[in-house]
């Protein structure tokens, strides 16, 4: 009887361990509605999803880099060269020009970032820290080049930028921030990639165990690249939501995105090791710190206070993944 | 014969970003400071009679005020007869420390530092003071603790700056009123000085209620708007007005006040630059404190050139901030940045 006792308590404990994430979320939402009541507001509930939108995409990215087996530090400089040179791409090609050559750069950047790391042979995880932080301090000198320091507004180009307008702007059924279905049905297609395709289902094989990867016949070498491929294009596309949410684009605009973008890809359940992780984990992640901006906010906490939390949910996390690793192992 | 294309192709692209980024742009600041370019010996002499004169600026390059604040010194440079290099802290203050003490190793007669942390810097001023007396010591924008330590500041007074600010809010609101502060990057010398000048008269104004008060991780933009979106849902239309410490953050800000029909709320910020000026212009923006970063450079290099021939030069230059509002906007040259 005592058995059976012990058996569940350490099933319920599991199971929480295991859903945490949505644990923290719900107890944090209960805190703020119950000290701040305007937090169940719809129009915060509105602001949230908005803020939502280039952490998400970013995350999203980051999410495939690392179940790859990679941290991909080249976050802040793509975002801020691709932040810049959707601006400045509006004048000459137009906003749909505009549009495409951004992303169609971040594909192209992140392909770079993994031709380099498995040219160079530098595929364990370190070296592609260095690798992909080198790429950033490129991008970002490139940023301030293309834009000669300044921070470059929408408001400055000559062709209309509608799109961004709309995209930054517009809301489903006046509550829903485009940026928010755009994501979901991103996040979605990816998943299916990930789960559901032979080449998604390699990115978890390469990450997992390389050697053991390339012995079973999969080219290991193209699936980071075409990982950070993916990567980068989702890095443009979250600094093309940057963009259009506030209007502007600053060469540093990128700076602390990557901080946020591995708590909310470890918060969300991928382990920082590779091999493991999906894109709706990750989802969570980014609600998570989205909503711990949102809430700290309308609670009063300083900013200093906010690092202290972000830091102490990034340290709970990587510790709850070790435990359920040791636990399964 | 496919790979060997994609390989050309990446070889181009890369020898392209890197062509690009080792490039004399003068608006650009060079790669990160461990090695700094050699500077030039160049032909002609200088101001002070003699070669030309080899300085530093020793900033944050992520910072663009900064960044901008480095192409006015390459723009007058040669009238001065110098060659300005730069060393970038990327905003850390051991990184910055230890950018300047590495400079006067290597020579150069004048240091000119836009302090990342104020307290910082004094100790390798000091080192620099102690071991090379000959290096002259600047700062630019922001002062140090310990004036002692370095020959003149130049720039603007960044208390001076929340001082003016606030009194554009009374001027505006002779009965008071209820609003939010935004303030710069937590942490960094401008933040808490702008912060410290606003609260030191708004202290004495209780019919001024300030609602909340929020700083930035960065001087992002996008941070500013978030942080006044979620001020916007807290307070909602008993947000009256809002000092932001920066015009590119206020972008955000409207932005976020825009979006809940908020249009009559007043705003200030601090800089001076075009979004600013166009913010004023449109009406969106109550008035932008400006900081004009050309004078701030070409003062400097005066004094430097001065201080170099070996004449006395005033040890505290603050450089004049201007109210911009819709009334006067006018009678200044729109920024360039």
């Amino acid at each position: 009887m005592k058995k059976t006792q012990k058996i569940d308590s350490q099933t319920v404990i599991r199971f929480i361990m295991d859903h945490m994430l949505v644990v923290i979320l719900i107890a944090l939402a209960i805190i703020t509605a119950m000290v701040e009541p305007k937090f169940l507001k719809v129009s915060n509930l509105t602001n949230i999803m908005r803020q939502f939108g280039a952490l998400s995409f970013v995350a999203l990215g980051l999410t495939f880099a690392i179940i790859c087996g990679f941290i991909d530090l080249s976050i802040p400089g793509m975002l801020n060269i691709c932040a810049v040179m959707s601006v400045i791409l509006v004048n000459p090609l137009g906003q749909v020009g505009a549009l495409i050559m951004t992303l169609i750069f971040g594909l192209f950047a992140g392909f770079l970032n993994g031709a380099l790391i498995t040219r160079s042979g530098g595929t364990t995880q370190a070296e592609g820290l260095f690798i992909t932080f080198g790429m950033s301090q490129v991008w970002s000198a490139a940023a301030m080049l293309i834009s000669d320091g300044k921070t470059q507004q929408l408001r400055w180009c000559d062709r209309p930028y509608t799109i961004f307008k709309f995209m930054g702007s517009y809301n489903v059924f006046g509550v829903i921030p485009i940026a928010m279905v755009l994501f979901v049905a991103v996040m979605l297609i990816l998943n299916f990639y990930h789960k559901r395709t032979y080449s998604g289902r390699c990115m978890s094989l390469a990450g997992g165990n390389k050697t053991a990867a390339n012995l079973a016949g999969i080219h290991v070498n193209v699936t980071i690249m075409r990982t950070l491929a993916i990567g980068g294009m989702m890095t443009a596309m979250g600094a093309l939501m940057l963009v259009s949410r506030v209007t502007n684009a600053s060469p540093t605009v990128g700076l602390g995105y990557d901080n946020d973008a591995i708590l909310s890809v470890v918060v969300g359940g991928t382990s920082l090791a590779g091999g493991k992780g999906n894109v709706l984990g990750t989802m969570l992640g980014v609600l998570l710190v989205t909503l711990l901006s949102n809430c700290m906010n309308l609670l009063g906490v300083s900013n200093h206070m906010q690092y202290v939390m972000k830091g102490a949910v990034l340290i709970f996390a990587i510790w709850a993944d070790n435990r359920k690793n040791l636990h399964s192992n | 014969m496919k790979k060997k294309i994609t390989a050309l192709l990446l070889a181009m692209s890369m020898a392209l970003a890197l062509a690009a980024c080792g490039g004399g742009n003068p608006g650009t600041p060079s790669s990160t400071g461990s090695n700094p370019s050699t500077p030039s010996t160049g032909s002609g002499t200088s101001s002070a009679g003699g070669d030309v004169i080899k300085a530093v600026y020793c900033a944050s390059m992520n910072n663009e005020s900064q960044a901008f604040a480095y192409k006015m010194f390459q723009k007058h440079e040669a009238e001065f007869g110098m060659k300005v290099d730069v060393l970038d802290d990327q905003g850390d203050a051991a990184k910055q420390a230890e950018n300047v003490q590495q400079a006067a190793a290597q020579g150069y007669q004048w240091i000119i530092a836009n302090p990342c942390d104020a307290a910082g810097l004094v100790t390798a001023y000091k080192a620099i003071k102690e071991n090379n007396p000959d290096v002259l010591l600047s700062t630019y924008s922001a002062d140090i603790t310990e004036e002692a330590y370095r020959d003149f500041f130049v720039g603007i007074n960044d208390t001076e700056a929340g001082i003016t600010a606030a009194n554009a809010f009374i001027e505006k609101f002779p009965n008071g009123c209820k609003m939010v502060e935004i303030g710069g990057q937590a942490g960094h010398n401008a933040q808490i000085l702008r912060h410290d000048g606003f609260m030191s008269v708004m202290k004495d104004h209780p019919e001024f209620e300030i609602l909340d008060c929020q700083n930035t991780e960065h001087w992002a933009s996008d941070e500013a708007q978030a942080i006044a979106e979620d001020f916007v849902t807290k307070y909602g239309d008993d947000i009256e007005a809002v000092f932001c410490h920066w015009d590119n953050g206020a972008t955000g800000i409207i932005n976020a006040l825009q979006a809940q029909g908020m249009n009559d709320v007043l705003i200030v910020a601090v800089d001076g630059c075009r979004a600013g000026f166009d913010q004023v212009s449109d009406g969106t923006q109550y008035a932008t404190i400006m900081n004009n970063f050309e004078t701030d450079s070409v003062d400097s290099m005066t004094l430097a050139v001065k201080a170099l021939k070996g004449e006395e030069v005033p040890s505290t230059n603050f450089i004049k901030m201007d109210i911009v509002t819709l009334d006067n906007i006018n009678d200044f040259t729109a920024p360039e940045w």
